[in-house]
């Protein structure tokens, strides 16, 4: 059997496995998962990990790097829903199919990324271009998160390079590790730098005390690290306008079963959480249906309004806890009513679940300004799915037959009254005029 | 050719209206006939840019019914703000089309609205030509009328905004004004109130065709007060002109454009006061007849000082609070050529507002416009009431179309009235075959002259007894025949050539001589409006400056920004200066307008002149006359003050959108040669003749279209970068660029390319 055909059967079948897990999955978007190891890497070190992935029914295809059959996109289409990439220490490159612009173009197409930084090895070109591209900036090689006042003592001694963390003033998204824990985080490696890219996601952060040691400048590193204390990133995300996530791991050790076997490490769920964000287990929330109307009517959606008309609009949001659609439920959801600036900048009131969903509706009176306004919702929330929705309406003016007529006007019962007095002394003069007939002297009048 | 009625034996007095239907008929046919070169030579198309929102309400229109129309809320321009059409627009062009277009399908004769709409121009103009005659009879007879139907039916002048195709509102317009004319003429000589209320009636139908109105609302009271200065006030004028206000005000009141423009606005307080004043001469008369004639005189002084002061006061005084609106810009700069220019450069901008240039007064009238001053001598010699309103017309006439090129329109009548005044005098004269019994005396009396030469027209022996020289020879009277006669064929020929060459051109569509002289046609802006058409989403917004608006509504069918119903002068500045800035500044601008394709003009390729690098010093000053701090026209000037966009051009203008959306891979269409815009005959830097030259690089848009000639280019407006990049990095990134040195010493400073500080945080 030629390769490709063996490829061919590969595909064919972990598709038909993927057809039957998908009604199982988890996440959101999918189950198929891709996992680029490397050769050196044993598996076995981090089999805690993958089993607890495989218990939340991903399928995984576990492939090395330098597969010359691994692509993450089969005719234009994407091959997989998830990718985990852990950086080989051995080669130089990840292969040409996992550059960096396949990888972005992979979110572009809606697949999540976690990226495992080795601990042992600088991040390679590719998966290095990939973070800049995301605004994280990954250290130099060899570098290590120091840390003299909160360390292994078991594990570095001397170097104080196993750092203990503690996710009370380090986990800066709570959501992730959820229910409050006093537990550890065992933390062996370096940590990386973040730039302004509002769409970061911000998870682990070292602490205080701890800089980014560079054992190639020794002394000097210590004067101005690369970074330091709480600007020092251990793990972050970011979550794309198409709500695609991926999620940087400075240190693949932090999910190995080392660590997580470590007396009082809250790693494995540390792990669980980073998996369930990146592979759109949590945190994931939709908009279910949105309409708008005339108030106390029924006709949904319709393309135009009058001015000063009553609205209504409703939108259904709904959160998936990792099995089921759920109503989601939140005080900060806001509509804005915009023509170039909001007219109009609404909290939509939770009304009651329906169904899966948690209806908001708000009611307004349409400004008195017509126009082309937009129905804006956009409810973007770190760590939760981006809900955006626009609809433009059209807000007409009154038509001409739309005004009060004169005789519904009190004010005008003097204008009113002027004409018809005008007409009817116009008669009475005619009557006059004609009936009275030339007297004395027949006069020129000028009309 | 001149016709004497009264000289003519009497069998040929019975066929003289017959011929003169045949003649009237064939001037008509005439008048439209040359007005088909567009149509034979292109097609059937509705033509520039003012039409095609013509013929888009039109549409709308016979689509629906009229009510729906007057209450029409345009949301597919002006895109967020919407117009408000129904009430903004003059609907008699439209519903005339309407109407023709429904008693056409009820007789059974289906025709498409957009023939209806196409032809509506000359066949408007025949019934001109129609209306002149009747006009000009009544200020000297019909062989006046005649010439003057024959004039008016093909004078440049006026087939410039009437050739098939030119669906404006100044097609029925100019039909309408001499219709109104010769009403009022007609009213104020029999002093009928019959005939004032059929003035105000097609007072109404003006008002309702066209702003052009307002000539005709100050013109009639200027006739009026003239007269009563002249002291000719008579029972027919007070009759004529108050049956005319007052219907005709309170009918025109009736068009919502116009609403209480009427009572309100300064242009039409002359009318208004016009009126008192008869109202008070009328009255003062009224009391004369009544009172010693001492006592009537120190009561007309006070009674006119009083009044005099107390209108004034009052004019001014309801000026300042508002009530009536001041006068507008465009009002100003019909007294004041340079104030557009300095004050609303929206208006300046506009080609048609310009000064008229003195060749064109002799382009579009030829002979005429010597003829015109000779028939206004001749029309003062007589001095008939209506003389002097064709004498006021004339004045104010010829002052208007010397400020403004497009109101030569509302000249043009005029002196095609007096042209042919002048020249049937000369005809009467000259074909007068009898030498007068008082020689060396000027006939004044056209009328007694005729009479006295009666019979003698066909007295061919005169010719031969009378002396070889002298003004009564009839040699002399061969010659000056002769060249009129020639000058009128030459008339005809000038006619016919302007109208075939200068003004048949839709410039939807472009008529182009290949090297071996045979036509060739550059469809761009269709081949690109319907690719916009095809292509794009229904709700697509096109941005692109106002002149192609409303092309790009009735052609592409998609949501402007502006277009040419230049109403809001901030909104248009909005376009010109996301087209003057640099694209990270345009670009917010875009996003915030919803733009979805920019569409720009370029004539660099082909030399089409009229592309949007000519016109952008315009969008440049009309920004920089709502934003005076970020878009600054010197910027745009070589320090030498040149206007250039070769490798001299300003950083300005290489950076401003519209340059590098005209010039964005225009070098790569030509090869070592070097690239040159042959509209402004500049070589335009290119990376392959010149190496310090970059090529041009658009980052937040991309180009999505550009026509066969290059002349219509259409940019699609990039979304945001989904991984929240700036379009400079994602661009740099896509295209295989290392980012600016190496980030891995990232923070604090240069980590972001741009150098940028970050931010620490929290």
């Amino acid at each position: 059997m030629t390769p490709f055909g063996r490829g061919i059967i590969r595909i064919l079948g972990f598709q038909l496995l993927a057809l039957v897990s998908l009604a199982l999955a988890l996440s959101t978007t999918g189950s198929k998962l891709l996992v680029v190891l490397d050769p050196s890497i044993n598996k076995e070190d981090y089999s805690i990990f993958f089993d607890d992935l495989k218990d939340r029914d991903f399928v995984i295809d576990f492939r090395s790097a330098n597969d010359p059959h691994l692509s993450l996109f089969n005719y234009g289409e994407r091959a997989y829903d998830h990718v985990i990439l852990t950086l080989p220490p051995t080669q130089k490159a990840l292969g040409p199919n996992l550059l960096a612009k396949p990888l972005l173009e992979f979110m572009a197409n809606g697949g999540n990324v976690l990226v495992l930084v080795n601990p042992n090895e600088h991040a390679l070109g590719s998966v290095r271009e990939f973070a800049r591209e995301l605004d994280i900036h990954l250290p130099f090689r060899d570098t290590k998160l120091v840390d003299h006042f909160h360390f292994d003592t078991a594990a570095s001694p001397n170097l104080h390079d196993t750092v203990i963390l503690d996710p009370a003033t380090s986990l800066v998204a709570p959501s992730i590790l959820p229910g409050a824990t006093r537990k550890k985080i065992v933390y062996s490696g370096s940590a990386f730098a973040l730039g302004n890219n509002q769409l970061l996601f911000p998870i682990l952060r070292a602490s205080d005390t701890a800089y980014v040691y560079d054992p190639a400048e020794e002394l000097l590193a210590s004067d101005s690290p690369f970074v330091s204390g709480t600007q020092a990133y251990l793990v972050a995300g970011i979550q794309a306008r198409n709500n695609a996530r991926a999620v940087i791991v400075a240190s693949s050790s932090m999910l190995s079963n080392d660590a997580i076997d470590a007396a009082d490490s809250a790693n494995r769920e540390l792990a669980a959480g980073i998996t369930k964000w990146t592979f759109q287990e949590s945190g994931v929330i939709k908009l279910a249906s949105v309409t708008h109307k005339l108030a106390n009517t029924d006709e949904e959606n319709p393309q135009i309004y009058r001015v000063k008309k009553n609205i209504t609009y409703e939108a259904e949001i709904s959160e998936w806890t990792g099995d089921k659609w759920v109503p989601f439920v939140a005080d900060d959801v806001q509509l804005e009513f915009t023509m170039l600036d909001p007219y109009y900048r609404l909290t939509l009131t939770p009304v009651g679940a329906n169904g899966d969903s948690e209806l908001y509706a708000t009611t307004f009176q349409a400004p008195d300004q017509h126009g082309m306004f937009t129905f804006h919702l956009n409810y973007k929330r770190t760590g939760l799915s981006y809900v955006e929705d626009k609809r433009t309406v059209t807000l007409r003016h009154f038509g001409h037959n739309e005004f009060l007529r004169s005789f519904e006007i009190p004010n005008a019962y003097p204008y009113i009254t002027s004409v018809v007095v005008v007409v009817v002394a116009w008669v009475l003069f005619t009557v006059l005029w004609v009936f009275s007939g030339p007297e004395k002297v027949p006069e020129k009048k000028t009309q | 050719m001149v016709l004497l009625p009264s000289s003519v034996p009497q069998s040929a007095a019975q066929a003289l209206p017959l011929l003169k239907t045949v003649i009237l008929l064939t001037i008509a046919g005439a008048a439209i006939a040359s007005r088909l070169f567009s149509v034979a030579r292109f097609e059937s198309i509705i033509h520039e840019f003012d039409p095609w929102f013509n013929f888009r309400a039109t549409k709308y229109l016979v689509s629906h019914d009229f009510y729906s129309f007057l209450d029409w809320f345009d949301d597919r321009t002006w895109y967020p703000l919407g117009r408000v059409t129904g009430g903004t627009l003059y609907p008699g062009l439209m519903v005339t089309s309407a109407l023709i277009f429904h008693t056409l399908k009820a007789l059974t004769l289906p025709v498409d609205i957009r023939n209806v709409c196409v032809m509506l121009a000359p066949v408007f103009s025949g019934l001109t030509a129609y209306v002149t005659y009747l006009f000009t009879t009544e200020m000297k007879d019909e062989g006046a009328g005649l010439l003057a139907a024959a004039f008016i039916g093909i004078a440049p002048g006026y087939i410039s905004r009437s050739v098939a195709g030119s669906y404006d509102n100044e097609a029925i317009a100019i039909f309408l004004l001499m219709l109104t004319f010769y009403l009022w003429i007609k009213a104020l000589k029999l002093g009928s109130a019959f005939w004032g209320a059929l003035t105000a009636l097609f007072y109404f139908y003006m008002v309702a065709a066209w702003g052009g109105y307002v000539f005709i609302t100050n013109i009639i009271p200027l006739h009026a007060l003239v007269l009563i200065i002249m002291g000719r006030y008579s029972n027919r004028l007070y009759v004529a002109y108050s049956s005319w206000y007052s219907l005709g005000t309170l009918a025109s009141m009736q068009i919502p454009f116009v609403g209480f423009l009427p009572i309100r606005s300064s242009e039409h307080m002359g009318a208004l006061g016009v009126f008192g004043l008869l109202q008070l001469v009328g009255f003062s008369l009224y009391i004369r007849a009544r009172l010693p004639s001492s006592q009537f005189k120190v009561l007309i002084m006070v009674a006119t000082i009083g009044l005099l002061s107390f209108g004034v006061l009052a004019i001014v005084g309801l000026t300042f609070t508002g009530v009536i609106a001041p006068w507008t810009g465009r009002f100003y700069s019909l007294w004041d050529t340079g104030y557009a220019k300095i004050h609303i450069p929206i208006i300046a901008s506009v080609s048609e507002h310009q000064p008229t240039a003195w060749p064109s007064f002799l382009f579009d009238t030829h002979m005429l416009i010597w003829l015109f001053p000779a028939g206004v001598y001749l029309l003062f010699q007589k001095l008939r009431d209506e003389h002097v309103f064709v004498i006021i017309y004339a004045i104010l006439g010829s002052y208007f179309a010397g400020v403004m090129v497009r109101l030569m329109l509302t000249l043009t009548p005029v002196v095609c009235v007096c042209g042919a005044v002048a020249l049937s005098t000369i005809f009467d004269q000259y074909t007068n075959l009898a030498t007068p019994e008082t020689s060396g005396e000027d006939s004044r009396d056209g009328e007694s002259n005729k009479e006295e030469s009666s019979s003698s027209l066909l007295n061919i022996s005169g010719l031969a007894r009378a002396p070889i020289v002298g003004i009564f020879s009839p040699w002399s009277r061969v010659v000056v025949m002769g060249s009129f006669l020639v000058y009128l064929c030459m008339f005809v020929q000038h006619c016919t050539w302007v109208t075939s060459n200068a003004y048949s051109s839709p410039s939807v569509v472009l008529a182009s001589q290949l090297p071996d002289g045979s036509a060739h046609i550059i469809d761009d802006f269709r081949e690109a409006y319907y690719w916009l058409r095809k292509n794009t989403p229904e709700d697509a917004k096109i941005m692109s400056w106002w002149d192609y608006g409303y092309q790009i509504g009735g052609m592409a069918d998609r949501t402007t920004l502006v277009d040419n119903n230049t109403w809001n002068n901030t909104h248009i500045a909005t376009v010109g200066k996301a087209m003057s800035s640099r694209e990270e500044v345009s670009y917010p601008i875009l996003r915030k307008h919803d733009v979805d394709y920019i569409l720009v003009i370029f004539g660099g390729l082909i030399g089409y002149s009229g592309d949007d690098m000519n016109k952008f010093l315009w969008m440049v000053r009309i920004a920089e006359g709502i934003w005076p701090e970020e878009v600054q026209e010197r910027n745009f000037f070589t320090p030498r003050g040149e206007y250039r966009v070769d490798e001299q051009a300003t950083p300005t203008m290489r950076n401003s959108m519209m340059y590098k959306m005209c010039y964005y891979r225009f070098t790569e269409l030509f090869g070592r040669q070097g690239a040159v815009d042959r509209v402004r005959n500049q070589r335009i830097p290119s990376p392959t003749t010149d190496s310090s030259a970059t090529p041009i690089q658009l980052n937040t848009v991309e180009e999505a279209f550009t026509s066969e000639n290059w002349i219509v280019r259409i940019y699609k407006v990039k979304d945001l970068d989904i991984f929240g990049r700036e379009h400079a990095a994602a661009m740099a990134f896509e295209e295989g660029k290392k980012r600016g040195g190496r980030t891995i010493r990232a923070p604090p400073s240069g980590g972001h390319g741009k150098g940028k500080a970050r931010v620490l945080r929290v």
